[in-house]
């Protein structure tokens, strides 16, 4: 694949960069570590969060704000007179592809537009490609890695390494194959319910079919799979009495006219008795019918049960107001006005956690609470145990008036959801009273068939019997023929859900399998460079082995301490200090940022080494410089590094010009003036001073004056290596110029009473006598001091002037290029 | 079946998806047809509402499934 470089960067119209119509240009090497120095305020966050909104399209700072503070109206420079932004990247690849040079631009109204000069057809998506962790890191990046949980960590340390995809969708399959997420979304247990309801219903009527079967055709043994074979039996023994034969003629039994053939018996040999001995008969089959079945009062139980579970769980979680409130919250702090994800915004408390995980828990407890009662009114309509109070209470033979049945009400209460507890208690009491009541009906119907029966002539109380057990086998089949199709389709259906709810769990459970070991590869695989680089880091390093170790079925990844001056598996967060700790997340991120194979081939640093002490930080820098730079290990990394300490700028001094470091500096007046590279500008801040002092501008060509002096100053010093008081870089700015200048007039002095020095009479002369006088008199002095005379524009240009007469002391003609060079040092050429 | 270090995303999850077609092919095609319901750029994975989407498309696929089922028997 090919990767790329940062090649160069250029800013105008961003954040504190406002540099109108000459934008700040900074250049990156690719085999070189990049700094850039500047002092606070300058600029230097605003290079960063320009790489920032270039890739990600937001500034993190301002994201964080509250909506009322209207952040994203930072973005363009707020005295940019064009008020638009635009940055312009050169990205160089590896392999000797084209460059690619992308522009985002951001107008004042908030547009945001991406195009690409050299004609890259997709420039949005090559700037997602560089959406990686590593490639942005600031000091808040390395303290978060130690501090934050396990299970974030991990799920950091995946995206660390490139494997946040992964660990995304494997939240999502967990999430896809949860048990509650599947019975709410699919609807599986409501089904299953159902299903379980109709199946009992079904076989109730089969067993009515066979009972019914067995006593017309006088066999047993029936099989609900031979319908048309209990048919025909049915049919053959009613067409065996002769009186029902003509009737029956070669029809079926379901297509008898039952009407007819208890007409035929009555006119045979009518009467009163014949009709109450029929209807006897039908209220002796239907109260055997509705008997108690095994798992009635058991199911009532099963359902006091679970209204209790409810109301426990309600009484947990307390006021229904509270819920309204928090789901409020949840709105609030879920919603993209809502920048401060730890911020209450009922009490504005400020948490150490995001608080919308709590909010969400919370509310599941309210959710999981009113979902037990949805889940019981649910069941408590598919409930047999309340259909069986239903069936008793309806059925005719059981006398019971409309108004004394208790189910009415109830069935009322469960379509408005309202199930208590003390109405389940009820219905199973009542279902014991009517199961008394119907066996003492049974017992009396029984009695009074007997006896009519025995009035009767017994032909035909064997017929009238017969025809009214072959009109219940008809209409027990009739029933059976309209349930059974569509409870085979929810069966289907069943079997369906259920066979993605098993597939969905494999699957998740493969891919969190694959997924754990493919992080345990890569963290086996950094393990080692991170703690090699460690030891490199910090002091002590080598007796303190950091470990990161992935949790078994989980994204949880623990940061431990293998060896800790000889003890072992320690807590490294409640054992390292500050920066030590910061020592473990740069050499976790440096080591998978290596490890990494995407698009991006850099990282920009900025400001990570605020908790290191310049030991440290050196060592950091002489890490990136001889272990992972490009240029100096086969799979190197660019390094461009953001740093306002100095201490570093002097080591970035010291290595700068080097082939593996390359050091800019920044010096400007933003959010008002230009900021600028010193090096490249020290022109520009010449003409930029000549131009405003020669048009009368004191107030603005001054400060350019001041910029291109120390400029000039700082380069005498550094190319003749001229000593300098240690503390000359902490001095206040506005000592700056007099310690600088100190420094290089006292050296001479040095050298020229040793008989040393390489400057020729009449430089040393003109050094002492003309230039460094005129520039202290006319300028320095009543700059740091505010005493002498004020300065005017003519005595500045003569000031300009002496600055390049007092840098020609310092040089020679060189003869073969005829050019002016710096003296290599005050005593050599 | 095991992800390879040095595979992109896309060929360890075809991988994946070969995995799960053998164990139940018509299952593997609805959940690939779906998958982008899930993959949400988030760092907290899809959101229940997302989950929720999915789960609607699943029972499109799984109502097409049974129409197929009751077609071809």
């Amino acid at each position: 694949m090919t990767r790329y470089f940062l090649g160069s960067l250029t800013i105008e119209g961003f954040r504190g960069i406002n540099n109108d119509g000459d934008p700040l240009v900074l250049k990156f090497k690719a085999d070189a570590v990049n700094s850039i120095h500047a002092p606070n305020g300058v600029g230097k966050s605003s290079i960063f969060e320009a790489v920032h909104f270039a890739i990600y399209g937001s500034v993190p700072r301002l994201k964080a704000l509250q909506d009322a503070e209207q952040g994203d109206s930072y973005i363009v420079n707020k005295f940019h007179p064009g008020q638009q932004a635009t940055i312009d990247l050169v990205f160089r690849s590896d392999d000797g592809s084209p460059e690619i040079a992308i522009r985002v631009t951001r107008s004042g109204n908030g547009a945001r537009v991406v195009s690409s000069p050299s004609g890259h057809p997709h420039p949005e998506d090559f700037l997602a490609s560089l959406q990686e962790d590593f490639v942005l890191v600031d000091y808040g990046r390395f303290a978060k890695l130690i501090d934050i949980s396990a299970l974030e960590r991990g799920r950091s340390f995946a995206s660390l390494v490139g494997l946040s995809q992964y660990s995304r969708l494997r939240q999502a399959f967990e999430g896809a194959k949860r048990t509650q997420n599947i019975n709410s979304d699919l609807g599986l247990s409501a089904l299953d319910t159902e299903v379980k309801t109709s199946e009992r219903a079904l076989s109730a009527i089969e067993r009515r079919i066979v009972a019914a079967h067995d006593a017309v055709a006088g066999a047993g043994g029936a099989a609900i799979n031979k319908l048309a074979d209990l048919k025909t039996a049915v049919t053959s023994a009613l067409s065996a009495i002769a009186l029902l034969k003509p009737l029956v003629g070669g029809g079926s039994v379901m297509d008898l006219d039952f009407e007819a053939a208890e007409k035929a018996v009555e006119k045979e040999e009518g009467g009163e008795a014949r009709k109450k001995l029929d209807g006897l008969t039908t209220a002796v089959t239907s109260l055997s019918t509705v008997a108690l079945a095994d798992g009635d009062i058991a199911d009532l139980d099963r359902l006091v049960g679970l209204a209790i579970t409810r109301d426990e769980a309600i009484n947990r979680v307390g006021a229904h107001k509270l819920h309204a409130l928090l789901k409020d919250a949840l709105a609030i702090v879920g919603g993209s006005d809502w920048h401060d994800p730890k911020r209450c915004p009922i009490c504005e408390a400020q948490g150490e956690e995001p608080l919308r995980p709590k909010l969400e828990a919370r509310i599941a407890e309210y959710d999981a609470a009113a979902e037990l009662g949805a889940e019981l009114v649910k069941e408590a309509i598919t409930s047999v145990g309340i259909a069986k109070v239903r069936q008793l209470e309806d059925t005719a033979a059981m006398a019971i008036g409309t108004a004394d049945r208790l189910h009415v009400a109830f069935d009322l209460a469960i379509k408005k959801g309202e199930v208590t507890t003390a109405d389940l208690e009820r219905l199973k009491t009542r279902l014991d009273e009517l199961e008394k009541l119907r066996a003492r009906s049974l017992e009396r119907v029984q009695r009074e068939a007997s006896a009519l029966q025995a009035n009767l002539p017994p032909s035909l109380v064997q017929v009238t019997r017969t025809l009214s057990l072959a009109k219940q086998f008809r209409d027990a089949v009739i029933e059976f023929e309209t349930t059974a199709p569509p409870l085979a389709v929810k069966q289907a259906k069943l079997a369906l859900l259920n066979r993605w709810k098993t597939f969905i769990a494999k699957a998740a459970q493969t891919f969190a399998d694959a997924e754990t070991a493919l992080a345990n590869k890569r963290i086996t695989e950094i393990q080692t460079t991170c703690q090699d680089l460690f030891g490199r880091l910090v002091r002590g390093g080598p007796d303190v082995r950091p470990t990161l170790t992935r949790a078994q079925n989980s994204e949880n990844v623990d940061l431990k301490l293998a060896d800790f001056f000889g003890l072992s598996d320690l807590s490294a967060r409640a054992l390292l200090s500050e920066s030590y700790r910061n020592a473990v997340a740069a050499a976790v991120f440096l080591s998978a940022a290596m490890k990494h194979s995407c698009v991006p081939r850099f990282m920009v640093l900025d400001d990570v080494t605020s908790s290191f002490d310049a030991g440290h930080q050196f060592a950091l820098m002489d890490a990136l410089r001889t272990q992972l730079r490009h240029g100096a290990v086969p799979d190197g990394l660019q390094f461009i590094i953001l740093s306002h300490d100095t201490s570093l700028e002097k080591y970035f001094d010291k290595l700068n010009g080097t082939t593996d470091w390359h050091h800019q500096k920044l010096q400007g007046m933003p959010p008002k003036g230009r900021l600028m590279v010193s090096a490249q500008e020290a022109d520009r801040l010449k003409a930029q001073a000549q131009q405003h002092l020669n048009a009368g501008q004191v107030d603005i060509g001054g400060p350019f004056l001041r910029q291109y002096l120390e400029y000039k100053l700082g380069q005498i010093i550094s190319k003749l290596e001229i000593p300098v008081p240690p503390d000359y870089a902490t001095r206040g700015d506005k000592r700056t110029l007099s310690t600088y200048i100190d420094a290089i007039t006292e050296a001479v002095a040095l050298y020229q009473a040793a008989g040393r020095c390489v400057l020729s009479g009449q430089q040393i002369s003109d050094l002492q006598t003309h230039h460094a006088p005129s520039i202290v008199g006319n300028f320095v002095s009543h700059y740091e001091t505010g005493a002498g005379t004020p300065f005017n524009a003519y005595a500045l240009l003569g000031v300009l002037q002496s600055i390049d007469n007092l840098a020609d002391c310092f040089t020679y003609v060189d003869q073969a290029s005829s050019q002016k060079r710096y003296y290599r040092r005050l005593d050599k050429r | 079946m095991e992800f390879k270090l040095d595979n992109s995303f896309a060929n360890n999850l075809a991988l994946f998806r070969a995995e799960v077609e053998q164990s139940d092919p018509e299952c593997a095609k609805i959940l690939f047809d779906n998958l982008h319901l899930l993959d949400v750029e988030t760092e907290t994975g899809p959101s229940r509402a997302a989950i929720g989407e999915f789960h609607k498309a699943v029972l499109k696929g799984l109502d097409e499934l049974q129409k197929a089922a009751e077609a071809t028997s």
